[in-house]
């Protein structure tokens, strides 16, 4: 399975797909598919306010990249 | 025509329409109040008590008729008698989930609702029953062949009543609710339209608009181990959502509604992963009440004779996903519990093929058993995998590659010190080959013999400790390597002899 990680300056819990899972900058193993991420909040201080993104397997790129990140800026 | 005898005609023709009337199947209750977030059955609300997840524990229970029952009840006996070293508990205290199918249902049910009463009484009131004879009288029964006319009650409803009244003592979902700890039960049944499997749970319910908590258990047993041809499927029914008691079904839930933000993401991403899409479609399916009103569900071996399917699911997207990526497992045992048999068979020593009712019941069950074997196959890949990224991302934190703000954790990949563990307890696995086939032997039935069902308990127990896995598990509760080394090599005893 890929996996994910999520990059933003602070620990913070993570929706995804509306459901707590998971903190930011840990790699998290997720099977494949579209995925909608966001933080949870209070305070709403990170841009965008969630992101969609589809985790693939990794495939025959190379350099193999199996974890995919994204990030979040804080405001 | 005399008048006593139109009289004597007409009482009779009351009397066949009354039962026909009385006749219909126990339905599944509307959701009354869709914003309901505590009061319902899922792993995340029967989560007492506090930390119970950082042994993770989870039991499948195969059919099979009172065999995999008698089976099913000689692991719980032993786990009930192993003390986890450096604890003070048994593995048995810390079961999480126990997920069932047909003939493990009885067992599972009966352990998730009445806890260490099984121990006292399930032998009597159901292993050493002839529960087929029971249920053959009843249909014999003239107004019970009445109240069969009816198209709204078939032998299953009859028999999910003789289950209630006599071994579920009248019990529904609410009172595992009420109970409110752990084993979580997940029975699995079969959707007939789709083939997809089943389970009774709240969150299944909810795609239904339906209440599980007054849904009694013995129906959702009785669904699970309604065998093809022998028993009729259990019918329920398909609710709008929102839809309070009594309403009319037009308005709708204010909250949310029954597709989730996980299902359409699911549903986005066919191409990318479809198990995914699929499970989501199957439950997504039930949104429009008026297309789908009813589910008429059959045996879940059907679907997964093993309930590994729905532990899968849990394990690549739900509840133990979430659990993994939080740190919350430290260890994950997964103990499947397999009555399948495999008897023997010389019709290749003839020139004549076989008669049509062998290649009835090799139709039956070829596909059933192949299916069975990939489902736990393809599970032991799964733990396989991720216990290869766990390895992978262990040397990539060692290397110096995983400078992440959390690296105080040095553990970059959520989980990744979790250890893996399935267990797949079979008769295959036994070494005596006489004592082999003679389980291998046994027949699919709810009616065997005393001294078979002595014999199964007991290889039960034998069996999950005798497996290597199991030790490893067990052992890994050491955390000196020495002990370790020699709890291996003494392998695991019971700490009481049990009964």
């Amino acid at each position: 399975m890929p996996l994910l990680k999520v990059i933003f300056p602070d620990k913070r819990r993570l929706l995804i797909d509306e459901v707590p899972h998971g903190y930011t900058n840990r790699k998290l193993e997720l099977e494949a598919g579209i995925y909608v991420i966001s933080i949870q909040g209070p305070p709403f201080d990170f841009a965008p306010q969630k992101q969609k993104i589809t985790l693939k397997d990794p495939g025959n790129e190379d350099p193999r990249k199996k974890v995919m990140e994204v990030v979040f800026e804080k405001v | 025509m005399k008048r006593s005898e139109i009289k004597s005609y007409r009482s009779t023709v009351i009397l066949i329409l009354t039962l026909l009337l009385v006749s219909c199947a126990h339905m599944n209750e509307r959701l009354a109040d869709c914003c309901a977030q505590r009061d319902v059955y899922s792993l995340d609300h029967v989560s007492r008590p506090a930390g119970a997840d950082d042994t993770f524990v989870v039991l499948t229970f195969s059919g099979g008729g009172t065999r995999a029952a008698a089976l099913a009840y000689g692991v719980l006996e032993k786990l009930r008698a192993i003390k986890l070293p450096n604890t003070d508990k048994t593995v048995l205290d810390e079961v999480d989930i126990v997920s069932t199918v047909s003939g493990g249902s009885f067992t599972g049910a009966y352990y998730a609702l009445f806890g260490e009463k099984t121990f006292v009484d399930f032998k009597e009131r159901f292993l050493h029953r002839k529960i087929e004879q029971e249920l053959a009288l009843k249909v014999a029964n003239p107004i019970n062949g009445l109240r069969l006319l009816s198209p709204y009650f078939g032998r299953s409803d009859l028999a999910a009543e003789l289950y209630d009244k006599t071994i579920f003592e009248g019990q529904t979902y609410s009172n595992l609710v009420r109970k409110g700890h752990r084993p979580f039960l997940i029975v699995n049944a079969t959707n007939l339209l789709t083939g997809s499997r089943f389970e009774f749970t709240s969150r299944q319910f909810r795609y239904l608009g339906s209440d599980l908590l007054s849904y009694p258990v013995a129906r959702a047993v009785a669904a699970s181990s309604a065998f093809p041809f022998l028993l009729t499927p259990i019918t329920l029914a398909n609710y709008p959502l929102g839809a309070a008691a009594g309403g009319t079904g037009v308005e709708a839930c204010q909250c949310t509604p029954k597709i989730t933000r996980q299902d359409e993401s699911a549903l986005e991403g066919f191409e990318i992963n479809k198990r995914r899409y699929y499970a989501a479609y199957y439950n997504t399916l039930y949104q429009n009440s008026d297309d789908h009103p009813y589910v008429h569900l059959m045996d879940g071996g059907l679907a997964d004779n093993v309930g590994l399917r729905v532990i899968d699911d849990l394990f690549a997207r739900d509840e133990i996903r979430r659990k993994i990526n939080e740190d919350a497992i430290q260890r994950l045992a997964v103990i499947v519990v397999n009555a399948k048999t495999s008897k023997k068979e010389d019709f290749d020593r003839t020139r004549t093929p076989p008669g049509l009712t062998t290649i009835g019941m090799k139709t039956a069950t070829i596909s059933m058993d192949n299916y069975t074997f990939e489902t736990i196959e393809k599970f032991r890949d799964s733990i396989a995998q991720r216990i290869e990224t766990q390895w992978e991302e262990r040397e990539e934190d060692e290397n110096g590659d995983g400078n992440t703000p959390d690296s105080a954790q040095n553990d970059s990949l959520a989980g990744g010190k979790m250890k893996l563990y399935v267990i797949d307890l079979g008769f295959e696995n036994l070494g005596d080959p006489s004592e082999r086939e003679f389980f291998l032997n046994l027949p699919t039935s709810f009616s065997l013999k005393d001294e078979e069902v002595r014999r199964l308990i007991e290889v039960g127990g034998r069996l999950l400790i005798e497996h290597p896995e199991f030790t490893h598990f067990i052992c890994g509760f050491y955390d000196d390597a020495n002990e370790r080394d020699a709890c291996i090599a003494r392998g695991v005893k019971p700490s009481s002899p049990g009964p």
